[in-house]
């Protein structure tokens, strides 16, 4: 067993994101992944782990790996396609993380790319279980509307349990849009304010439209390599300190307490790993699909008590000059969101580690937590990531 | 107003060997949930092993149907086909009233429609029963509901 920790040194999206129509998916994930390794300085004929993700393969490719390796020209050691959703990209640093501290590969390469705007423009639904089978045979005939109906319920739950209100979760809306005004690449750029998002049209109540994330194009990719390759010209690499995963349920009716995602016991494992404490974040990447999304995870992440995270987002500290700075890119709900999100929180505080986050970046960041979703609130992994050595 | 009687497009349960127990039982209007006889688990939905134990030594218990409204939503977008003309419709989950709390502490929780109901009284924690809706002639499956219970 070589003793070697890994890295992330690349991160980067495709060329384009948001509204994307000219390019396929699988354009979108090679621009992204040529970026990423360019970042990385490595050539892409030396990946040998590659791990993808693809919105739409699923139900049309039988080994979707097999397919972006053949696209990519890429034959490699060991490859993954698990897929867990907006918490796909952190199972996916963990395996290629294991797998390079165990010198099975040197050269890992994680990819996403999804087309669900331009799909819905060209009548092509993503993907969607099309009949009631299995555990949704209990489920679809009552109407289910997947996923947001599953966030809808949480935040009722949570919003009865709490004494929280409508207007209360809008203020993560509201604190999010004003990073993603600091983000040229942010879909939604323009002001927005608590009665715009109570006035926006009613989805799922208590979820209007402005609680959910945008629907976009984009592809994301990051490369690892172990901390003692150096590579001329590569960008500052960064650590991961702490790491864990978690899915605990799939459709929600199996979930215990709609508001106790299991971010808590990722984010507690992710501290512990790392040897710090919630106090210790300087800058936090939550997951936000919906604006519920947002408050459980701050909460079970430590950034806030439980019921509390709606006061901590309309006190101020969580926009850009704040002491709590939350979803520095814009987030799921103003920068972008293809069919998932995941890999894109961690490329923002792989940039907020590195300082190059522009005009959203945090003041003397060392320590960014980065946490991913997916599915309706099934699958949950936090990262934390600190400057390199 | 879902009207039960003219189904349309709407999903239909698909029927599998495991499931089948508890749609023949709806079938009969009867609600059954599946207890473990090992540990005493009662877990919906019904599988070929206990969730908290593994033990396959299981059995299904006719229920009164009577629960509380654990959460709700009112869907504004027809979430599956069929329900276009449908919206607003309201989507819950329902806690099933237990004798005794689970070994593994998780409710007996069903997705359903709240029937009988304005949605503005909607509200968590309201006391339901069961009642069974028939959907289609063929197979013949009754669709359980959930309607307040007057108290």
């Amino acid at each position: 067993m070589v003793e070697r920790d890994a890295v992330i040194a690349g991160a980067a999206e495709s060329n384009e994101v948001g509204r994307v129509p000219d390019k396929s998916v699988f354009q979108l994930q090679a621009e992204a992944s040529l970026n990423a390794l360019e970042d990385a300085s490595v050539a892409p004929e030396d990946v040998d782990g590659l791990f993808i993700q693809g919105a739409g393969f699923r139900d049309r490719f039988h080994f979707p790996q097999v397919t972006i390796g053949e696209y990519l020209g890429i034959t490699p050691r060991i490859s993954s396609s698990n897929d867990m959703g907006g918490a796909t990209a952190y199972g996916h640093v963990e395996y290629a993380k294991l797998a390079i501290e165990a010198g099975v590969i040197d050269t890992a390469l994680i990819t996403y790319g999804s087309t669900n705007y331009s799909d819905r423009k060209r009548g092509t639904r993503p993907n969607r279980p099309e009949s009631a089978i299995f555990n949704r045979q209990f489920q679809d005939p009552y109407g289910f509307v997947s996923p947001i109906a599953a966030y809808a319920l949480a935040a009722r739950r949570y919003m009865h349990e709490y004494d929280v209100s409508e207007a209360d979760l809008a203020e993560i809306a509201v604190s999010t849009r004003e990073w993603a005004k600091r983000n040229p690449k942010a879909m939604m750029q323009g002001d927005l304010t608590v009665e715009d998002v109570l006035e926006s049209p009613p989805v799922c109540d208590p979820l209007n439209k402005l609680d959910c994330c945008l629907i976009s194009d984009a592809g994301g990719a990051l490369v690892l390599t172990p901390a003692d390759q150096s590579r001329d010209g590569a960008s500052p690499p960064v650590c991961i300190s702490g790491l864990a995963q978690a899915h605990t349920h799939d459709v929600i009716y199996q979930m215990d307490d709609l508001t106790r995602p299991a971010a808590r016991r990722t984010s507690d494992a992710a501290y512990e790993m790392a040897g710090i404490e919630p106090s210790d974040v300087d800058v936090a990447q939550l997951y936000d699909s919906f604006t519920i999304t947002t408050a459980l995870l701050t909460e079970a992440v430590g950034l806030a008590d439980p019921g509390e995270a709606t006061a901590l987002f309309r006190s101020g500290e969580t926009k850009p000059g704040g002491s709590t700075p939350i979803n520095t890119s814009g987030g799921g709900l103003s920068y972008l969101h293809p069919g998932t999100y995941g890999i894109f929180t961690i490329i923002e505080a792989v940039r907020q580690v590195r300082g190059t986050a522009g005009d959203r970046q945090v003041p003397d960041v060392e320590t960014a937590l980065a946490h991913g979703v997916g599915g309706r609130l099934s699958t949950q992994a936090t990262m934390i990531l600190e400057v390199a050595g | 107003m879902i009207n039960y009687d003219d189904w349309g497009e709407k999903p239909v349960p698909a029927i599998d060997p495991e499931s089948e127990p508890y749609w023949q039982a709806a079938a009969d209007e009867r609600l059954v949930v599946q207890r473990c006889r090992d540990c005493d688990e009662r877990q919906f939905y019904p599988r070929s092993l206990c969730r908290h134990c593994r033990s396959t030594n299981l059995t299904m218990d006719d229920h009164a149907g009577e629960g509380r409204i654990y959460s709700y939503t009112v869907c504004h977008v027809p979430g599956q086909s069929g329900y276009e003309d449908d919206v607003p419709y309201n989507f819950a989950l329902v806690d099933l009233d237990l004798p005794s709390e689970n070994p593994s502490g998780a409710p007996v929780r069903l997705p359903t429609h709240i029937v009988g109901t304005d949605t503005n009284d909607l509200t968590i924690g309201l006391s339901v029963k069961v009642k069974f809706e028939r959907i289609c002639a063929d197979p013949e499956i009754r669709l359980p509901v959930f309607r307040p219970l007057k108290s």
